[in-house]
């Protein structure tokens, strides 16, 4: 039975997520808004409610609704966004650090609380990120940095991650990009707790980098110190794998472990009192009571000493409202208990509802104590030890699985990945970690403060490399995890009544076995009309979208700067030309922008991607999907192979069984009414250009692409002399898209080619902001003054393309993100809602 | 730990708890898990026991006729104590409050239950020493606490006698006696019990104190360990014992 609390907690939940629909749906949200205060009303005539719980509910929305409002739309007259310009000016700031520095090969990151801009007294928080991995800066410190600001950027693609909106959460607004070789000048150094517990952790971490090396090292800093800059993508990959992702971030696992490590021991330590003293003791206090107290100790420090993240944050308040409820006798009320955390936490900060870490705790919390309650009210009294090992399996095999099962969408919605041996992974995984490998390090860590250097260094190395191989071993398992679209909001709303449903109904038949004459067993109708409802709409979610139209289209990926396009042919082949990649491979573009955006167009299998060129901004994104994505085949020039990182492609490929193929001009291959030809590099071209890279941009492959008698040219980076050489060659270059060449760079998309393929629409993928000036606005001027369409990745994000009976017809992503309506201004907001219907409405077309 | 009452109704309406017994919300009676109501209905035993074992006769004119009149089975084997005593009947919601109590374990339904066990008994004559019924080590570590203990720190406050606890020790683990017959019980805990400093219980009046009274077998091996090293009167004291 739901307690006045936890109605308030869900009725606090309820307004946030009705004040952010307000801000998008404005009329909707206030008719959903009408018609439960009707509702309400209704009830109370009826005498279903009472006036005293429909106050106190109507109060919670509310009050909830007019929070998330001012949190996300209020910002100070004198807030950076309303003072300056993003748009890279030198400028000088000050400013407080308010994070632990997150770094990473070359770079540390941290966040600012301005105070003054060139001069100007300002305030706001903006990311710092230094091109440095040990700047002389620390938690608290006032410092002085001079730096250009831009806007936030992240990937625009249908289901990508909206980095963006991830750090306006946050009260982020801005990046504050500082040069090479410039340091900030720290004026006044922090001090105080955090501070205190920062260099803690970094003295920590300089143990540990001296004491232990290699994955294992990586391994042991992200889970005892928050530290995921050492984190390799490979080492990510073989724990998304696994289904054990989780454990790399410091969350309520962790600490829960930890707590539970703790409790354990500190029982034990009690136990070994002369046993006078013990029963002393239990007459004042209940020794488990004081266990639990002091456990509290130890996870908080672990807490702070994690950097105090706030999903780790987050978990502690979980946590200590738990041990809370435990100290005051009132175990039985652990969903209560939950219900103030989540308010604790949304209170201040209503918009947390929308992070991943705070949904994926709270569910799989939920789901935990569903079945440990559940358990504990039906479970036979356990006397023997075999009882006991058989009940507590049963009872860990349960609760992975409820967490699974709980957090599956979720899952799938945020990764586009399922682990489908994470729920028996995690049984071993997680206590590995909270009982060993954590408590291990952390005591150690400690230790190494008093001692200087790393106690038991053998120790922790081998603990942390026993959890790679164990992870490993999971992750290499056939079959380890599978690619799932995002779920769409008719699949939620029928899975959460599904599992609610069936959950019920489990509970029920338990509990009326376990114990008849307080729960017979009745006929659940209730639970039986809404499971078989759920389940229809759960199928329905599922044939609905094979419905769809599932014509030929293409999709040019916003992968910043780097090229990644593709097609998907009615027949259903998928070509995929080009991967994207940054230049120094720190952000894995293929796992991170490509895979999700595959995921979730439910592609697990690529028939053939072509390698126009092996440039890290072409070929690292392909290189790292490979991993994960079967790729039947994959197209080079064959040429220039011996640059840095082709190598990793290629013995990825053997792994997996990828066939690479070397083509040059003449090869073709076609499926259906689809063609695709490879049109250069053809014999007897020499003239690649003088410096090494123009040479092997104009070795690129050029593929021509026919559909239905609709040409799609894309010449990868070729510059002028290859575009001469291609027109020379082919008479006929005409096509209706062309992909422009080499990012829209000035040596390239010469008049002659491009009056020789005179493409109705051309596409450029570029990165806003890069560091080579593309595109010349020459020839952007170009294209645009010969009356061609242009679309560029860096201002439409992902440009998609859909070639039905008609033509071709392009929308880009841009237009149809969501538009916030302006809510002091009343009489815009049925436009603003109209324009938003019309997006959803054209998304499920397009995507 | 006592808490104010004002902030018990807070903690009630943040968290409120139901009643083990009767299901109902427990409103600030300050009692874990127990309502008023619930609490005040612990089965007190009425009418006429056995002057020795405590167990209640049947018919309420038992003891007119002959006070000293004892139970068939206290006759044809009496007991090692001299007089058992009990608060209440091990039934409905002291039943349930003692399993929470001792198996959850519930250790702060201690102080309440020690308090309304003093209130239902007195005595002829005092003894001179409160001594729990031991737990052995084994089950002292899983429980977390000697649930006798609790009750007989609570006893000794309210009559003002020693309270001791380290003398009277189990020196052998013994099979939970709820699992065991009658027979079965009394071999279970032979010779499990042994005094530490047989000297200080010489003469002495002595109170034992458990949770429950069934046969009495713990009770009596207690008492015939305390009556071997020279103890005076010994009286088994528990919070609630069965009819039968």
């Amino acid at each position: 039975m739901p307690t006045p609390l936890m109605l308030t907690a869900l009725a606090f939940l309820a307004g946030i997520v009705l004040a952010s629909a307000f801000l998008y749906f404005p009329w909707t949200a206030l008719t959903i808004l009408f018609l439960a205060s009707s509702a309400a009303a209704w009830s109370f005539r009826q005498d279903r409610l009472a006036l005293r719980t429909i106050s106190l509910l109507s109060a919670t929305v509310l009050c909830a609704a007019g929070l998330t409002v001012h949190a996300v739309t209020y910002l100070p007259e004198d807030h950076y966004t309303r003072t300056i310009a993003l748009d890279g000016t030198l400028r000088r700031t000050t400013g407080t650090v308010v994070s632990p520095l997150e770094r990473e090969r070359g770079r540390t990151a941290f966040l600012l609380a301005v105070s003054s801009i060139d001069g100007r007294s300002t305030t706001g928080t903006v990311r710092v990120v230094l091109k440095e991995e040990q700047p002389s800066i620390g938690y608290g410190d006032r410092a002085e940095i001079e730096g250009k600001f831009y806007p936030v950027r992240g990937y625009r693609n249908p289901g990508g991650f909206d980095y963006p909106a991830y750090l306006g959460r946050q009260g982020v607004f801005a990046v504050l990009s500082v040069r090479t070789g410039s340091t900030p000048l720290v004026n006044e150094q922090g001090s105080g707790l955090f501070r205190t517990m920062q260099d803690w952790r970094e003295r920590i971490r300089q143990a540990l980098l001296r004491s232990t090396s290699g994955q294992g090292s990586a391994v042991l800093q992200a889970m005892i110190l928050g530290e995921e800059g050492g984190l390799t993508n490979d080492l990510r990959d073989i724990f998304l794998s696994a289904g054990a992702t989780h454990i790399l971030s410091i969350s309520g696992s962790h600490l829960g472990l930890v707590a539970v490590f703790c409790f354990w021991l500190a029982k034990g330590l009690f136990f070994l009192l002369p046993e006078r003293f013990y029963h002393r003791l239990t007459i004042v206090v209940d020794p488990r009571k004081a266990a639990a107290l002091l456990a509290v100790v130890p996870i908080v420090f672990y807490a702070l000493l994690a950097g105090g993240q706030q999903a780790t944050i987050r978990s502690l308040i979980m946590l200590i409202a738990g041990f809370t409820a435990l100290l005051l006798d009132r175990e039985h009320a652990m969903f209560q208990a939950l219900a103030i955390a989540g308010l604790i936490i949304l209170v201040p900060d209503p918009q947390a509802a929308f992070d991943i870490s705070f949904q994926l705790s709270f569910l799989s919390v939920a789901a935990i104590l569903f079945v440990v309650n559940t358990a504990s009210a039906v479970a036979p009294a356990a006397v023997t030890w075999r009882e006991r090992v058989k009940r507590d399996a049963f009872l860990m095999l349960a609760v992975s699985l409820a967490a699974t099962i709980a957090t599956a969408p979720l899952v799938a919605y945020y990764f586009n990945r399922l682990s489908l041996w994470g729920i028996l992974s995690n049984m071993i995984i997680v206590p590995f970690a909270g009982f060993l490998v954590v408590p291990l390090g952390l005591l150690s860590g400690v230790l190494s403060l008093v001692l200087g250097s790393l106690p038991f260094p053998g120790l922790n190395q081998w603990a942390g490399d026993a959890f790679v191989a164990l992870t490993s071993f999971f992750a290499g398992l056939p079959g380890a995890t599978a690619a799932y679209p995002a779920p769409g909001a008719v699949f939620a709303v029928a899975y959460t009544g599904l599992i609610l449903s069936a959950a019920w109904f489990i509970r029920r038949r338990l509990l009326s076995a376990a114990r008849p004459f307080e729960h017979p067993a009745g006929p659940s109708v209730k639970a039986r009309v809404v499971a078989l409802a759920s389940f229809s709409l759960l199928v329905l979610s599922l044939v609905l979208p094979l419905l769809r139209n599932n014509g030929d289209r293409l999709v040019f990926l916003d992968v910043g700067q780097g090229d990644c396009c593709l097609l998907e042919t009615s027949e259903g082949k998928r070509i995929l030309i080009d991967g994207g990649g940054a230049v120094d491979n720190r952000f894995d573009v293929g796992q991170k922008v490509v895979a999700p955006f595959l995921g979730n167009r439910n592609i697990g299998t690529i028939d053939l991607a072509v390698l126009s060129h092996p440039h890290p901004d072409h070929m690292n994104g392909l290189a790292s999907l490979l991993r994960t994505v079967a790729v039947r085949e994959v197209w080079t020039s064959g040429q220039d192979l011996a640059v840095e990182g082709y190598e990793d492609l290629r013995k990825t490929a053997e792994e997996r069984g990828t066939i690479l193929r070397a083509v040059d001009a003449g090869h073709t291959r076609s499926w259906g009414r689809t063609a695709i030809e490879v049109l250069h590099p053809g014999r007897g071209f020499d003239r690649a250009g003088r410096r090494a890279y123009e040479a092997e941009n104009n070795r690129s492959l050029v593929i021509r692409v026919s559909i239905n008698n609709r040409r799609l040219l894309f010449p990868g980076d070729i510059h002028k002399e290859a575009e001469r050489f291609l027109a020379r060659t082919n008479p006929d270059l005409r096509s209706d898209l062309l992909k422009i060449p080499h990012h829209g760079s000035k040596s390239s998309s010469t008049d002659g080619f491009i009056a020789a393929v005179r493409p109705s629409i051309a596409v450029m993928s570029v990165g806003a902001g890069n560091p080579y000036r593309q595109p010349s606005n020459e020839v952007v001027d170009r294209y645009l003054g010969s009356g061609i369409r242009l679309y560029r990745t860096d201002q439409d994000g992902a440009v998609l393309v859909s070639l039905d009976k008609g033509g071709l017809s392009v929308i880009p992503w841009d237009a149809l993100i969501l538009r916030r309506i302006r809510p002091g201004e009343p009489g815009s907001w049925f436009h603003g809602e109209l324009e938003n219907w019309k997006r959803l409405w054209i998304r499920r077309e397009a995507t | 730990m006592q808490i104010h009452p004002i902030f018990q109704h807070i903690l009630e309406f943040l968290i409120p708890s139901s009643c083990a017994y009767c299901r109902s919300p427990v409103n600030g009676t300050g009692i874990p898990r127990f309502c008023g109501q619930c609490w005040a209905d612990f089965a007190r035993i009425n009418g006429p026991v056995c002057p020795r074992c405590g167990k209640p006769f049947g018919s309420p004119e038992a003891l007119i006729h002959s006070p000293g009149h004892e139970c068939a089975s206290c006759r044809r084997d009496p007991p090692q104590y001299d007089q058992a005593l009990a608060a209440g009947l091990f039934e409905g919601p002291l039943r349930e409050a003692i399993h929470l109590y001792k198996y959850r374990p519930l250790s702060a339904l201690g102080r309440p239950l020690a308090t309304w066990m003093a209130g239902q008994v007195a005595f002829d004559a005092k003894p001179d020493i409160v001594m729990p019924v031991p737990l052995h080590r084994k089950r002292l570590r899983s429980r977390g606490f000697n649930q006798a203990l609790l009750l007989a720190h609570g006893i000794s406050k309210k009559f003002d006698l020693t309270l001791c606890y380290d003398n009277l020790v189990r020196i052998r683990p013994t099979r939970p006696q709820v699992e065991l017959t009658g027979a079965e019980r009394t071999a279970n805990v032979k010779g499990a019990f042994s005094l530490l400093r047989p000297t200080e219980v010489k003469s002495r009046g002595i109170l034992l104190i458990d949770d429950v009274l069934t046969t009495g077998a713990t009770m009596s091996e207690c008492s015939r360990v305390l009556k071997e090293a020279g103890s005076g009167s010994v009286v088994a004291l528990t919070l609630a014992r069965t009819a039968e």
